[in-house]
């Protein structure tokens, strides 16, 4: 029988609730540590967090803190624990340092450590296959998915393709889905051509931060190919806005491609918790759905969006 | 997956013991009592869980998280989570010889509440 694999061991995929399938709990975002918003560290705030997710009916959230981006999974299961919260805890990497237009990186932390600089792909995924099996850093905690292992932005870095290679014979060695960034939404034909390659079910597989690019044929072609597409930055209005976003999910609705949406929020800075005055993770479900069904999408539709896909994701 | 299988994976994984384990079951019991149904993994998982990792914590000595006051807001709503919440404490210090903090009662209130409005009880 399939489950969903939590940092509280597995669970049947059919008592996971609304999830949001692309959130960080605790990560670090940079490596000098000058800029506090870049650290999510404070327990307190994430139970806090956590608790007005659920009192507006969340029941599942996809950590997808990767292991350079600071991934804790202790911390991940005492929150579970406290807030009743369901957790995916990940395993994988997340991308090199090139950023568009040569400006600041995107982060600043060394992206494969030093042992694993020179690992073939078979080592890579032995990694990822011992996180998924036999648990996280030394804990018996388990990772429910390899992501968000990343590409940068209309290319693909040597190190990059080689964790995208091991995510995927590590998926099809063990079942676990895959999570994907692409970089303001490029590069997902070639993430499939490189996952499909090695033998990874597509079904299996969300690339995600589609929403950060308005392109329905571009969104339509993935789709197609059986991948879930993530409109997971909701919200983010900086990089693109709701509006937008929403009209993306309402012509992929209107093609018959609603089974391959999921949604989330993707909070990465401090100032994006509700304490510190940001939307918080409960943005999703008290703002973002209202939005998407005052502009017609009905509610059967967003309960796909919010359960039944992302079950199908996540459920190996 | 039934609780039995549940604990068996928590010990397995040593987030659990022996220990917390029972009196979890204990706990349980009184919870099944107190409402007139049975916990399921969809009604009491988080709350089971919650239960044998937590009292397996608290032998340990590990610190417990605080309750921020968002669980105190909502359980204005619910005293008789909150009564019962102080019997399964009352019952689990006798037990294992333990003081639970106030902090862990709230918690322990704020999963009855969900196993209140997803077993259907809720009628507010």
């Amino acid at each position: 029988m399939s489950f969903v694999m939590t940092v509280l061991g597995p669970t049947n995929p059919a008592a996971v609730g609304i999830t949001s399938t692309h959130e960080h709990l605790f990560a670090r975002f940079t490596s000098n540590r000058t800029d506090p918003d870049t650290e999510l560290n404070e327990l307190d705030t994430v139970v806090e967090e956590l608790l007005v997710f659920r009192q507006a009916g969340g029941d599942a959230i996809v950590e997808v803190t990767t292991i350079d981006m600071g991934r804790d999974a202790d911390r991940l299961a005492a929150v579970s624990v406290a807030t009743g919260v369901k957790i995916i805890a990940s395993t994988g990497f997340y991308k090199g340092s090139y950023s568009p237009g040569g400006e600041e990186p995107l982060h600043t932390w060394d992206y494969l450590p030093e042992s694993l600089r020179q690992a073939s792909v078979r080592q890579l995924a032995e990694v990822f296959i011992s996180e998924v099996c036999q648990g996280i850093a030394g804990t018996k905690i388990k990772a429910g998915i390899i992501g968000e292992i990343g590409t940068s932005y209309h290319q693909i870095l040597a190190d990059e393709e080689k964790v995208f290679r091991a995510a995927a014979l590590a998926n099809r060695e063990t079942g676990v889905p895959i999570s994907t960034h692409t970089t303001l939404g490029t590069m997902g034909r070639e993430q499939i051509e490189i996952l499909r390659g090695e033998g990874a079910d597509l079904g299996h597989v969300v690339l995600c931060h589609m929403d950060l690019i308005s392109d329905t044929p571009y969104h339509m072609e993935l789709a197609r190919q059986g991948v879930f597409l993530g409109f997971d930055t909701a919200g983010k209005e900086q990089y693109q806005s709701d509006a937008a976003r929403i009209e993306s999910i309402r012509r992929l609705v209107q093609e018959g491609l609603e089974n391959q949406i999921v949604l989330s929020c993707d909070i990465g800075r401090r100032s994006q918790m509700r304490r510190y005055g940001g939307r918080g993770y409960v943005y999703l479900l008290d703002k973002f759905v209202p939005q998407l069904e005052a502009a017609g999408i009905d509610r059967a539709t967003v309960q796909k969006f919010l359960i039944d896909n992302p079950r199908r994701l996540l459920a190996y | 997956m039934p609780f039995e299988e549940r604990f068996d994976l928590l010990i397995e994984s040593e987030q659990a013991n022996e220990q917390s384990v029972a009196a979890t079951r204990l706990s349980i019991d009184m919870i099944e009592k107190h409402y007139g149904l049975q916990l399921t993994e969809d009604v009491g998982a988080s709350l089971v869980n919650h239960l044998a990792i937590t009292l397996r914590r608290l032998l340990k000595g590990e610190t417990l998280i605080k309750a921020p006051d968002i669980v105190w807001q909502e359980l204005q709503d619910y005293p008789e989570e909150v009564a019962l919440a102080e019997s399964i404490v009352g019952e689990l210090e006798r037990n294992l010889n333990i003081t639970l903090a106030h902090d862990e009662l709230g918690f322990i209130a704020i999963h009855l509440c969900k196993i209140k409005i997803e077993s259907g009880l809720d009628h507010r």
